[in-house]
């Protein structure tokens, strides 16, 4: 995906912002946090998870999101967010 | 004339959560923790310890477990070792097995969702997360009683069992169980409750010497020089001394006869202000106990308060009870509930000792518990609840 295209998305920042802020999350809290509904934010995580942009830890039912650190394009992403 | 602004130097140090750095008259007890926990610093998760303490209101058992959690946790840091000791109080989570799991993973994953998962997912997902942290947990339950007296034997039977579960995986879970007295765990099947009785700390009350001390050290860190003689700091070990050798009862004398002391602009905390400070606290029921409470608990509490407030005797029927907590239910706005749960609310309370009760024997028709108020004076319950409670 072209990164014209990645940023395109408010929903995709929103999330790359609240899990910056917060660590980690689940979709539910994000959906809370960012104000966007479940099936949005749903795909669009499914869509960064592809990318290697987050990553989710599994409890049991509940998969807890965060960002993918390791990822130098999410530590650039991050970078742009703090100094924005 | 000068005037004296205040007698302390920090009132902090007579907080009742306040853990001192040395704890006085305790250092066997202190030392036996030490002695069962090596292992946790000598070779993480070869072993997990379950640890009692028992001991009666006031003797130590909170402080001696969060002092010894603190240095435990400080020594692990240096070693390396991913340790940490968590202190729950079960009373304050209501004694909801649920309530407990959930603060444990809100330390380690603060934003953990807090529905959707059943206790048992709840302590299966504990167990992952120090899995994958490499994390080892002390897990200190204060007030242990209150968790038993509302869930019954599972929580303590899944917390001991849990490691079982996983034989090949380190051991990161240990307990140090806090209770008053032992009789609440005859209720635990007996394979966990030999497992839990292995190791038992169990402190003895306080003798009138040793609290001596104990308010001496206090008093050189709370307060300035010379503002408390020598016949206040007696005065108070013995009249705590009465109250079951109860520390906690003569920390909070000392702290309100300084308040007295200051209030009436005396340069020294003398023994009149003890006395004065004496009248003013009931040892047995603390306030935040009663504060702690559900709002409906509070109701039913506030109803039998207005019974004995109203009316010189020793019991009322349950019946009697009901009947004014509904009135105070409809004066707030506020559904009752339900006989049942107006009956476990009544154990509740008597389990912590605000209210006694006792089934009605000859001269009364057929069998009613009775439900008594020894502890606290009802008009000063009544007064303490409707302060508290909101109108809808």
């Amino acid at each position: 995906m072209e990164i014209e295209e990645f940023l395109a998305s408010k929903t995709r920042i929103k999330i790359i912002k609240v899990l910056h802020e917060l660590g980690e999350l689940n979709i539910r809290k994000i959906c809370q946090r960012i104000g966007s509904a479940y099936s949005i934010v749903r795909k669009n995580l499914e869509l960064m998870e592809e990318l290697d942009i987050v990553h989710y830890k599994r409890y049991g039912r509940i998969r807890l999101y965060s960002l993918n650190n390791d990822n130098p394009k999410v530590r650039l992403l991050t970078r742009l967010i703090e100094i924005w | 004339m000068q005037r004296y602004r205040t007698v302390f130097k920090d009132e902090a140090k007579l907080d009742i959560a306040y853990v001192p750095p040395r704890l006085i008259h305790r250092e066997d007890e202190y030392r036996l923790l030490w002695e069962f926990f090596r292992l946790a610093l000598e070779s993480p998760g070869r072993m997990s310890q379950r640890v009692l303490i028992t001991g009666k209101v006031g003797t130590g058992k909170t402080a001696l477990s969060q002092r010894f959690g603190m240095n435990l946790e400080k020594e692990a840091r240096k070693r390396g070792i991913n340790l940490h000791y968590l202190h729950i109080n079960c009373r304050e989570n209501r004694g909801r097995f649920f309530l407990i799991l959930l603060n444990i993973l809100l330390h380690f994953k603060p934003n953990f969702p807090r529905r959707g998962l059943s206790s048992e997912e709840l302590l299966y997902a504990l167990m992952d997360i120090l899995e994958e942290e490499n994390a080892y947990l002390i897990l200190a339950l204060d007030e242990l009683e209150s968790l038993i007296l509302a869930e019954g034997t599972e929580p303590i039977y899944k917390l001991t069992r849990m490691q079982e579960a996983r034989p090949e995986k380190p051991r990161r879970l240990s307990l140090i169980c806090i209770l008053r007295a032992l009789e609440p765990l005859e209720r635990l099947d007996e394979s966990t409750r030999s497992t839990l009785q292995r190791n038992i700390i169990h402190l003895e009350e306080y003798s009138k010497a040793q609290l001596v001390d104990i308010i001496c050290d206090r008093v050189e860190m709370a307060f300035h020089e010379g503002t408390v003689p020598e016949e206040t700091i007696e005065i108070i070990a013995e009249l705590a001394e009465r109250e079951g050798g109860n520390a906690r009862y003569a920390i909070e004398l000392l702290w309100r006869a300084g308040k007295y002391a200051d209030a009436k602009e005396l340069p020294e905390v003398y023994p009149e202000c003890v006395r004065m400070a004496a009248a003013s606290i009931y040892p047995t029921v603390r306030k935040d106990e009663i504060l702690s409470l559900s709002q409906h608990q509070q109701f039913l509490l506030l109803a039998i308060a207005r019974i004995f407030n109203q009316n010189p005797k020793a019991y009322a029927t349950m019946g009697e009870i009901e009947q004014a907590y509904r009135i105070v239910c409809e004066e707030y706005g506020e559904k009752p509930k339900s006989h049942t749960q107006i009956w476990k609310y009544i154990r509740q309370l008597s389990a912590i000792g605000i209210i006694d009760t006792k089934i009605s024997g000859v001269g009364q028709r057929g069998k009613t518990t009775l439900i008594g108020l020894h502890q606290i004076p009802a008009s000063k319950l009544e007064r303490m609840l409707s302060q508290t409670l909101k109108f809808n």
